[in-house]
């Protein structure tokens, strides 16, 4: 049920006009922003600064950006060899590549060591290797003499092959297996010192040991 | 021109400019009004009435009469989900109480079936005291007095449960009552 006030409220609502409120609006401007709205719609000044912050932002980024780019080509190109560079590094003669024998599928297999100029393998250690190899060149006369002793024993010292090396400075042992069991019985045993050691270690250090008693003496007073 | 509401209606789904100057012409005192309820601000108010008519020349395709005051009342309704937005976007909207306890107490003081007779007042003084309760107090009296909305519709309308919706026009009414006589 409505109240009796209400209703009487509703009526003199519906009867009044909007001069008796004090609102005045020009309704036909309202009339001419509603026809044209696209036009008429300005931004509001909060939303042009967000847009020119926001442009000002995506401006500085995309600068920056830039700018380490520029940065980190300059980089490149000051890292990158010159022309004269280029001349130096072709004149240098470029060394000859090693080809393995697996690799070389023309010629006759090769060992890899053969095809250097440099002595190599001494007949006498030829051992693990099956392939028969051509004995070491010997130097040329005047630069053997020319070099120092020191030197030709340097250039002298025969390359061995790598398995050969490994075979002969550690011979193959079976690997002994030792348990924890083991290690506990044998550390008492470690742990025992004959007579001549103890008496050997007064010797050398006997402050140590006087102290290692009265150190017991007074542990068992208190 | 003087168009009847069906061939008005007709006319403005045809996006007659005539058809859509005699819609505005009719209306517009009326969603003014409305507006001047809601809202304070005399900017607001145009802007909000400016929204509706956009909306209803937009949407008025999906609109079907249903007879003599349809139209009205579907404007207003228009109207007034614009003024609630409006009102919701700048955060002013906060109902004053929103315990259902403060509904039951209320009925103990007095039952909405029951109203204490109001003394008559100039509908200028009503409408200044009315604009002085707390957003929340006003919406519902609003929308239960002038809008002669149910508070099951009010309730659906703001989101709020039909005990708030009674608890807030109750407590709506004792203070425009207290500011009503202050003003003797």
């Amino acid at each position: 049920m409505k109240n009796e006030s209400d209703q009487q409220w509703r009526e003199q609502w519906e009867a009044a006009e909007l001069k008796d409120f004090d609102l005045h609006i020009d309704t036909e401007n309202l009339w001419q922003k509603i026809q044209k709205p696209e036009k008429k719609r300005t931004v509001t000044f909060t939303w042009l600064r967000y847009a020119a912050a926001m442009l000002l932002g995506a401006l500085l980024t995309f600068g920056l950006t830039q700018l380490g780019k520029q940065e980190e080509v300059l980089v490149q190109k000051a890292a990158q060899p010159g022309p004269e560079d280029k001349a130096v590094l072709a004149a240098v003669p470029a060394t000859p590549q090693r080809t393995l024998p697996q690799q070389n599928d023309s010629g006759p297999a090769a060992p890899v060591r053969q095809a250097t100029s440099a002595p190599r393998v001494p007949a006498s250690n030829q051992v693990a290797t099956a392939r028969k190899e051509s004995p070491p060149m010997e130097m040329p006369v005047k630069q053997a003499a020319g070099t120092l002793p020191a030197q030709q024993e340097i250039m002298q010292t025969p390359i061995v092959p790598e398995d050969t090396r490994m075979a002969s400075v550690r011979p193959k042992v079976k690997p002994k297996t030792i348990h924890l069991l083991d290690l506990e019985k044998k550390e008492p045993a470690a742990q025992k010192q004959s007579k001549f050691m103890m008496a050997l270690d007064e010797h050398i250090n006997p402050k140590a040991n006087d102290m290692a008693f009265s150190t017991k003496v007074l542990t068992k007073q208190f | 021109m003087n168009l009847s509401e069906r061939d008005l209606v007709n006319y403005c789904k045809q996006n007659n400019a005539a058809a859509q100057r005699q819609l505005y012409q009719e209306h517009i005192q009326g969603i003014l009004k409305l507006c001047l309820r809601y809202l304070d601000n005399k900017t607001d108010i145009e802007d909000i009435a400016q929204h509706t008519f956009e909306k209803a020349f937009n949407k008025i395709s999906t609109f079907q009469i249903k007879g003599e005051g349809s139209l009205r009342a579907w404007l207003h309704r228009i109207a007034i989900n614009e003024c609630l937005m409006h009102i919701r976007k700048n955060k002013t909207f906060q109902l004053s109480f929103t315990d259902e306890e403060a509904w039951l107490e209320d009925k103990m003081d007095h039952s909405e079936n029951d109203p204490e007779p109001v003394p008559a007042f100039e509908l200028r003084q009503v409408l200044d005291c009315i604009r002085q309760l707390p957003d929340g107090y006003r919406t519902v009296l609003n929308l239960y007095v002038f809008d002669e909305m149910k508070h099951e519709e009010i309730a659906q309308t703001l989101g709020i449960s039909l005990n708030t919706s009674k608890s807030q026009l109750s407590r709506a009414r004792k203070l425009l009552k207290q500011l009503l006589n202050s003003t003797l």
